[in-house]
């Protein structure tokens, strides 16, 4: 339970971490929260020659807004985007995937940056960030990027991020009117981790239609991935609970290669993608009329 | 030779008649729990020695596999490592993975760690089986046949039976999971030995490790082996014995030359330190259309580890009585397996036995479309304790209100949403006695009072209930009395197991302490001026029966023994105790049919256990039980991997036990008074933990429509049953 030893350096700016990468390479390991890392050490799964801990950087720990869209500092906690009252009136499916996230001390601890660069396939927020279309914006010595969520989660704890680039923020949308959000999740009764996990986003057009929607699903499969199928089925049509059913069933489409393992068989995520999916689409609706009304 | 007097005719050790008793029967506080709750209690795990080392145990990778070089030499040059005892041999035969194979001792735990990581173990891989088979996938030198038992007249029974139900019904392998790990400290002074010990045996332990010390080639007699146990954390019967890890932290604490402490890691502990053996049933049984049971037919099994683990009496409580005699056919058979030795687990063989025969007759009564509590209240003539269920029934169904909320199973999967509710029930009983006590009470000329009984508390509060005892028997409040257990140095009382400890020491805590008090009472009877006979102890004074006004203070009456304080001994009386408890357990539970997740939502147990000493921790046995038996109904399985041989969840994080919300209201209601109290005193840890896995099954079943046929009741075994039926609804 004690990790290898290891360098660690605690940068006080993002330049000087992003030097610190540059020259420790791959041999360093990004600390933020520590909530995955610290563990994987700690069984000696993963024994990195140099911790940087980004802890220090405060200018990376923000919430704002910014042309039309909501920006959010990586270093930025759980429990930050839980209570911010700009992400709950303007972006509230963010706030509302925080709250299912571990318990009080991770939430207090973990960050918006650890969690999305990690990913780890039973992660909650992958799942929001595709259902919001967010931008991630990371940075590197050469200057910055911006990727798109459904290009950045490439594969099990693996996204598109370079060698030598930090994830520095997240961008999401202001939601229109008549929007409304859900994330409902199948808890591993242990870890709490998401054995399925659907962000739903929905926003009704004139006479009660589904003018657009968004689903995120997390824990299905070795990354995060949008329900595209799901969202075909009721774009364009009248919202109605038994729509939302028929729609949810195409949770699963065919390529997707399903997780399966002691908390769960390929063939009861692939049930739960669907019960999951259709209880957040009927949360969603639920709160998108009530905003409408 | 002067003739020795008769000792005078020893009267009759009774308890105090109801209205006398001060102390017995109310809602006492146990003794340690400040002391527990605070920390300062300390626990094996807790203990630690000037100079102390810390040791590790190397154990087997393979299910089964003879192995074939044992290389220390890597080891032995690690930093801190002091020494290094084998427990197995090159050339043994390992049969499961977690088997100790070789402990060492190291300044740090860290440096035991990694020098354990060190260790070359070579094994010469043998044929396995992990996996929990029926006995004709086992093969035929893995099976053995317990039983075969025939009553009255089974075929004329089915012949009588107006409705069959045939059905398989079964629970996993789970382990005993203790909080406190197995484990020890061990110290020698010169050549005696101390060690703190987390065990359910603190006076039977000292023979167990001469035994095993002497064949490891260190002399020593059980009379140089002091073993204490002031508090621990749980064994559930798994912590009868020194154990291999026991007698190896001995062994290198003497080759070190140092205290040695040995706790196994949580994986060891699930691995190794103890399951409880699976069971599983075929199950015919009939009955008449009115609900009267003609006819049991069961065909069991079960794995239990490397030897056959008890033989199941089936049908269990209905069909357990003399008169009638329920015509019945069983047949059980064992089969082996290398996942780990079974150990006794609360109850041995209840909860599986209650479980097959409890969830079988609920399904009977629902094929004859009767609600399970009128079908269970029409057949308890076959059960021993027919007006002791009948009134335990009654009273458990008016607590969680079954007349008014019961539904036929139909009707319950018609209720709106995916969350269904339904409601099931079960009996158990348990036998109890009292295991053989010792019981030393001393009183001081100061008049403090001394109670030693080699004795220990698993938690459930047996210390208190020997204070509780004492102070009523000599009338004085429960501060007044010091209870000295969990050390061999005191009279010896058997282990803690099968419900016999509360019967042993109550009793023996008893008759010691009126042997105490009587020869009290005969040193101050003339300073009273009446015989001793006609003195009584109540409330903190020595008083004439008749004339209370006449009385010592407990001090100042103490104070005539000069300086020599009185010791007296007791033993278990046959007299104070009795055998076999009935109770009735039912659950409320909500399924999401969805998602197959149950949550058991309220559960009431009514329990008798004769009389009871302090019905503040008899409650607490009886919701400790009900929280143990929603982790085993629900979550507790030991997953195995038939392929590697390996347990897949050796951790608390996949091996789940129930959390706070994961609960649900729990009601406990105690039988008490008359028919109940003059039985005396029976012990209750086992018993309330056996229903709890059909009781929740039955709920289920109520719930959904259908019968989940193995425990645990998981999400993925809740739909599948579900889509055989063809789908909720």
């Amino acid at each position: 339970m004690i990790p290898a030893a290891f360098e660690y350096h605690a940068p006080k700016s993002l330049e000087e971490a992003l030097r610190l990468l540059n020259r420790h390479g791959s041999e360093a390991k990004l600390l933020a929260g520590g909530h995955s890392l610290l563990p994987l050490m700690k069984l000696r799964l993963a024994a990195p020659r140099c911790v940087i801990d980004l802890g220090r950087i405060h200018a990376l720990r923000y919430i704002r807004e910014e042309n039309g869209r909501i920006a959010i500092g990586a270093l930025t906690t759980h429990t930050e985007v839980l209570e911010s009252p700009l992400l709950r009136t303007k972006c509230p499916l963010l706030p509302q995937t925080a709250w299912e996230i571990g318990d009080v001390q991770v939430r207090n601890r973990g960050t918006i940056g650890g969690s999305l660069a990690h990913a780890d396939p039973a992660a909650d927020y992958p799942a929001a960030v595709l259902a919001l279309d967010a931008e991630i914006v990371a940075a590197s010595a050469d200057g910055t990027r911006t990727l798109r969520a459904a290009e950045f989660f490439v594969d099990m704890l693996t996204t598109a991020l370079l060698p030598g680039e930090i994830l520095t923020e997240v961008r999401v949308p202001v939601l229109p009117p008549g929007t409304g959000t859900a994330y409902r999740k199948l808890h591993q009764p242990a870890s709490g981790f998401a054995i399925v996990g659907a962000a739903a986003r929905l926003t009704l057009g004139s006479g009660g239609k589904v003018e657009r929607v968004a689903v995120g699903l997390t824990g299905v499969a070795p990354k995060a991935y949008r329900a595209a199928a799901v969202e075909k089925a009721l774009t364009g049509k009248k919202a109605s609970e038994k729509l939302l059913a028929e729609a949810a069933r195409h949770a699963v489409p065919q390529d997707v290669e399903l997780l399966s393992d002691l908390h769960a068989s390929a063939e009861y995520r692939k049930a739960m993608a669907v019960v999951f999916t259709r209880r957040a689409l009927e949360d969603a609706l639920a709160r998108a009329q009530s905003k409408k009304r | 030779m002067a003739e020795t007097p008769k000792p005078p005719a020893q009267a009759t050790i009774e308890w105090p008649p109801a209205g006398r008793r001060r102390l017995i029967g109310q809602r006492i506080s146990r003794l340690d729990g400040p002391a527990k709750a605070s920390g300062r209690a300390k626990y094996s795990y807790d203990v630690n020695r000037p100079g102390m080392l810390h040791a590790k145990l190397v154990f087997s990778t393979q299910a089964r596999a003879r192995i074939t070089a044992i290389d220390t030499s890597a080891a032995e040059k690690m930093p801190g490592v002091r020494a290094i005892h084998l427990i197995l041999q090159p050339g043994a035969e390992v049969r499961w993975v977690g088997q100790e194979i070789l402990a060492l001792a190291a300044d740090t735990e860290e440096q035991a760690r990694d020098a354990a990581r060190a260790v070359k173990i070579s094994y010469e891989p043998l044929p396995h089986l992990v996996a929990d088979v029926p006995p004709e996938q086992a093969g035929t030198e893995r099976v053995q046949q317990l039983r075969e038992q025939t009553e009255g007249d089974p075929d004329a029974g089915l012949q009588q039976a107006d409705v069959i139900f045939e059905g398989e019904y079964g629970c996993a392998v789970i382990t005993h999971c203790c909080l406190e790990a197995h484990g020890q400290v061990a110290e020698w002074n010169e050549d005696n030995l101390t060690v703190w010990a987390s065990t359910q045996n603190v006076s039977g332990l000292a023979p167990q490790f001469a035994q095993g010390l002497q064949a490891a080639g260190i002399p020593v007699q059980a009379s140089q082996v002091r073993v204490l146990t002031p508090v621990m954390g749980g064994g559930f019967g798994s912590k009868f014995a020194a154990d291999t890890w026991g007698v190896a932290c001995a062994a290198l604490a003497r080759k070190a030359g140092r205290p040695v402490k040995l706790m196994l890691e949580r994986d060891h502990e699930l691995l190794a330190a103890g399951s409880r053996p699976s069971m599983y049933a075929r199950v015919r049984v009939g009955a008449k259309r009115d609900g009267t049971l003609t006819v049991w037919h069961s065909e069991s099994w079960g794995t239990g580890g490397p030897s056959a683990a008890g033989t199941p009496n089936l049908p269990y409580v209905i069909g357990a009585g003399r008169n009638p005699v329920l015509p019945k056919r069983s047949r059980h058979t064992a089969v082996f397996t290398d996942i780990g030795p079974a150990r006794a687990w609360r109850a041995p063989n209840h909860p599986q036995m209650c479980l097959i025969t409890m969830c079988a007759l609920d399904d009977l009564a629902a094929k004859l479309q009767m609600d399970p509590l009128d079908f269970f209240l029409k057949n308890l003539q076959y059960t021993e304790r027919p007006e002791v269920y009948r009134e335990e029934l009654l009273k458990a169904a008016d607590l969680i209100g079954w007349r008014e909320k019961w539904r036929p199973r139909e009707e319950a999967l018609r209720a709106k949403g995916p969350v269904k509710r339904g409601l099931g029930l079960s009996l158990h009983t348990w036998g109890g006695r009292g295991h053989n006590s010792t019981c030393q009470v001393t009183i001081h000329p100061d008049g403090s009072v001394e109670v030693a009984i080699g004795s220990q508390d698993l938690g459930t509060g047996t210390r208190t209930v020997i204070g509780i005892v004492a102070a009523e028997t000599l009338g004085l409040p429960l501060e007044a009395v010091t209870v000295k257990i969990g050390s061999n140095e005191y009279p010896p009382s058997g282990a803690s197991g099968g419900s016999t400890t509360v019967g042993g020491v109550s009793s023996s805590t008893r008759d010691a302490a009126t042997n105490a008090l009587n020869q009290l009472l005969a040193k101050v009877a003339p300073a009273l001026g009446v015989p001793a006979e006609q003195l009584e102890a109540r409330e903190g004074r020595i008083q004439v029966k008749d004339d209370p006004s006449r009385n010592l203070s407990w001090k100042q009456a103490c104070a005539r023994l000069g300086t020599t304080p009185i010791t007296a001994s007791g033993q278990t009386q046959a007299s104070l105790i009795s055998s076999g408890v009935g109770g009735v357990q039912m659950a409320e539970v909500a399924v999401d049919v969805e998602t197959g997740i149950v949550r058991v939502e309220k559960m009431v147990a009514v329990q008798d256990c004769g009389l009871i000493i302090d019905l503040k921790t008899a409650e607490s046995q009886c919701y400790g039980a009900m929280i143990m038996g929603i982790c085993y109904a629900l979550y507790e399985e030991k997953i195995m991997d038939q392929l590697t041989g390996h347990c897949l969840n050796p951790d608390m994080e996949f091996y789940k036990l129930a959390g706070i919300g994961d609960i649900g209201e729990l009601v406990v209601h105690m039988m008490t008074g008359p028919r109940y109290e003059e039985r005396g005193v029976i012990g209750l840890g086992e018993p309330p933990v056996i229903s709890p896995g059909a009781a929740i099954s039955n709920a289920v079943a109520n719930a959904i429509g259908v019968r989940v046929p193995y425990l645990p009741l998981t999400p993925d075994r809740v739909l599948a049953a579900l889509e055989a039926k063809g789908g909720a609804v």
